[in-house]
């Protein structure tokens, strides 16, 4: 009965990041409507050159995508480590 | 040079205002020289959650607008070395200053401090404009929870358009055993949606608000596990290497920590 119930309640983490996917990406569509393919491609490259400059690291780099559009891209390093604060 | 930083969310109530105190406490604590800026104009609260709100004479307004130079403005945290806060303005509104305004006046300050917080008001108008006008970094303040992540990402788009490139994030208000038992976002959750860089991850804590209170910094308070959280945002700020603390304490951990309240 409690895996049961455990399992709802992952059910509603699962949920909450899906339903987030998509209104952020319903979001960045109505944002970059306007944004010309330059000045996209321009934004990519300041984006990895800034990043490379200041880490020591190769960046995950996160990208939204529509019709063959770009409406995101940043770079950050993950964190996988689930049971830590601070 | 200053470090010049926004805190900002997008969504209010989300811990912006107690994150700068803190932030700027900790800093303090480390003998940094801060300013913590309140720019949220008719609703300040900077003032109350350090405990200064019966010394403010001048405020933002007063200085923007040449009645006093800044540094008559300030109010100094006595408790701190190097702690300051410029109050905003409580019986104005936010059209009370302009993007102009606050980026000469930040040009002004910067030789004179290591760090400049600016504590953003919620929204995306003109609050929010002029408290990233003349920011170099920005904090991002989220909270595991669906409408805090969605208007976090907003904030996090209109600060690239900003030009501002360091963005980093505080996940706050963290329970760790709802992140346990899968009712909560997790860190690596938020990261994959939001795509910036972690600078620290602050839990619930009842402490926040008992420190909030009494006008204290929880950053101040040795055994708690927030103000540990706080204490060490500000040590990666100045460059340290900190890792992220345990997300379980042990039973005699908690235990000791309920017999020093008690």
């Amino acid at each position: 009965m409690r895996m049961f119930f455990a399992r709802l309640k992952s059910q509603s983490v699962t949920e909450a990041k899906n339903r987030l996917k998509s209104v952020i990406k319903n979001d960045r569509i109505n944002v970059t409507q306007n944004k010309t393919l330059e000045k996209m491609k321009k934004e990519v490259s300041a984006v990895l050159l800034n990043y490379s400059m200041n880490h020591g690291q190769p960046p995950q780099v996160s990208v939204t995508c529509e019709n063959g559009t770009l409406l995101v891209l940043r770079a950050y390093v993950p964190i996988k480590e689930e049971n830590y604060i601070g | 040079m200053s470090e010049i930083i926004v805190i900002t969310s997008g969504k209010g109530g989300v811990g912006k205002t107690t994150t700068t105190a803190n932030i700027g406490a900790a800093l303090a604590l480390t003998g940094k020289k801060v300013v913590m800026i309140d720019t949220d104009i008719g609703l300040r609260n900077l003032d109350v959650i350090m405990g200064v709100e019966n010394r403010i004479v001048y405020d933002l307004v007063d200085v923007v607008e040449d009645r006093v130079p800044y540094e008559k403005a300030l109010v100094r945290d006595k408790r701190y070395e190097g702690l300051f806060l410029l109050p905003a303005a409580q019986s104005r509104d936010k059209s009370a200053v302009t993007t102009t305004q606050m980026k000469h006046l930040i040009r002004k300050m910067e030789d004179s401090f290591d760090y400049i917080l600016i504590d953003c008001p919620a929204g995306i108008e003109q609050g929010f404009e002029n408290a990233v006008a003349a920011a170099r970094k920005a904090i991002v303040v989220a909270m595991p929870e669906v409408s805090s992540v969605r208007d976090a990402d907003r904030i996090i788009g209109l600060l690239e358009k900003h030009d501002i490139k360091d963005i980093k994030l505080v996940i706050n208000k963290l329970r760790p055993k709802m992140v346990e038992n899968g009712s909560m976002l997790g860190i690596d959750d938020m990261l994959d949606i939001l795509a910036i860089d972690l600078v620290g991850v602050v839990p619930d804590d009842e402490d926040i608000i008992v420190a909030a209170n009494k006008g204290e910094y929880v950053c101040a308070i040795n055994n708690s596990r927030s103000g540990q959280a706080y204490r060490n945002i500000a040590a990666r700020l100045n460059g340290e290497h900190v890792d992220l603390m345990k997300l379980k304490q042990s039973f005699f951990e908690r235990l000791f920590q309920k017999k020093r309240r008690a």
